[in-house]
């Protein structure tokens, strides 16, 4: 029985693969429209529009599987396209550092442009004085640079920030005119009334010599080269507050300084004129 | 032919719509798996010489037809790999999934060496010429492929089995 069964198996594999020997040998001997390549074509178009919605359905799933071999590659370019956005990011950083030391060197050109009679030179702010009292800066520039005590200090656009008050080889320290101990002869733009800009610490004020002078929120206030340490026409901020008339019938101005003190990078210093007088102990 | 004509017919048809228009949309690079191939050793290590050796014939038939390789080439030799599987289950019992990856492996790689030797006694022209990468990654691909086939087939040919007994 179990004899019987092998026979027949045999039996029928060895009639497969005839068939399929047979098969073999008509079609490679057939002519491209032999009966077997057209059977084939035909089976092709049969086919096709099956294979081409399989395929639709299936692109989602195709996705997938892109996804995943793309996988290795696309971990490997993350890490490189990381590392080149570090590298431009750095690359931006700089440029916009460059950028912005381009717009204050060119502000600082045009005021040196369109104040002739005065000789400047830009230093770097270093620092800044650490105590709360004092509002002082620190620049990267000293006498072995050419700078006195004295000499007034200007920001990138030409506004008065102080005056230097001490200098070592390398290094200055500024005083600010907001600082309490800062007092800078002043006048006002439009009708060249004369005063004394005071710092209080936070701000500055004016002190107005002529009580009865006429006086407007908005108004430029400038130096008046009274007092021999800064030259005059010097922008040092505008009146922001006119309060009533003090007992002593003075007139409390508030002024909205000029220059950015939060944001000081460069200053420059007036080297030439040099200051011609040495304020008084005290008021410096 | 079997005990159940239509379970036969079902997995035919449904095999051959999977090699026909689902193989080609999962190729990996340009190694794509021989669903037909799969389910054949998958059948025959379940069914046996005789039935795998229909399966191959009919399956590779339908293969040669649908697409546009010499005709009776690959009838023959799934006829001959549905047989020799089929033997193999006589001889080896284990449900593990691991033997019929193996069993795949192997076969993929005959199944290919045996095309390209009937391509040349044909003297078909134009054939490509033999990758051994790209067959081992075919063989690679089937067998993993068979993870997937092989708990459907066994469920297939269990029904079937219980269709008899009862």
């Amino acid at each position: 029985m179990i004899e019987e069964r092998r026979e027949r198996r045999a039996t029928l594999l060895i009639v497969l693969l005839v068939v399929s020997l047979l098969l073999m040998t008509f079609y490679s001997r057939e002519s491209e429209d032999g009966l077997l390549h057209r059977l084939q074509r035909f089976s092709a178009d049969l086919i096709s529009p099956v294979q081409k919605l399989v395929s639709t359905l299936i692109s989602p799933v195709r996705g997938g599987i892109e996804f995943l071999s793309d996988l290795g590659k696309a971990r490997t370019e993350r890490d490189e396209l990381r590392e080149r956005v570090k590298l431009m990011d750095e690359e931006l950083r700089r440029l916009a550092e460059v950028e912005r030391e381009n717009r204050q060197l060119r502000s600082m050109i045009k005021v040196k442009e369109s104040r002739p009679d005065l000789e400047l030179m830009a230093v770097k702010v270093i620092g800044s004085n650490p105590d709360l009292w004092e509002k002082t800066l620190i620049i990267g520039a000293g006498y072995g640079d050419g700078l006195k005590e004295y000499m007034a200090v200007l920001s990138e656009d030409g506004s008065l920030v102080g005056r230097i008050i001490r200098c070592t080889a390398d290094t200055s320290i500024v005083q600010l005119i907001t600082d309490e101990k800062s007092s800078v002869g002043a006048m006002l733009e439009r009708n060249a009334e004369m005063g004394v800009v005071k710092g209080d610490g936070m701000g500055i004020r004016l002190e107005l010599l002529n009580q009865n002078a006429d006086v407007k929120t908005g108004d430029l206030v400038l130096t008046s080269g009274l007092g021999g340490t800064c030259p005059s026409g010097i922008p040092i901020g505008t009146i922001k507050e006119i309060s009533e008339r003090r007992p002593d019938l003075s007139v409390g101005i508030v002024l909205e300084p000029r220059a950015a003190f939060s944001r000081l990078e460069r200053v420059m210093v007036v080297l030439s004129p040099l200051p011609t007088a040495v304020p008084e102990k005290g008021e410096r | 032919m079997g005990r159940n004509r239509w379970a036969f017919i079902f997995v035919l048809l449904v095999t051959m719509l999977l090699e026909l228009a689902v193989a080609p949309e999962i190729a990996l690079g340009s190694v794509r798996p021989d669903i037909l191939l799969v389910v054949l050793v998958c059948w025959a290590l379940l069914e046996g010489s005789r039935s795998g050796a229909i399966l191959g014939f009919w399956g590779g038939l339908m293969e040669g037809i649908f697409t546009t390789t010499a005709l009776g080439v690959t009838a023959f030799i799934k006829t001959v790999a549905g047989y020799v599987v089929g033997e193999l289950r006589r001889r080896v019992v284990t449900r593990t999934v691991l033997w019929p990856m193996a069993v795949v492996f192997l076969v993929s790689i005959l199944h290919e060496v045996a095309k390209f030797g009937l391509w040349s006694m044909l003297g078909l022209e134009g054939r490509p010429s033999f990758r051994l990468g790209v067959v081992a990654g075919f063989a690679l691909y089937n067998s993993l492929f068979t993870l997937l086939v092989y708990p459907v087939v066994l469920r297939v040919a269990q029904r079937e089995e219980e269709t008899f007994m009862f």
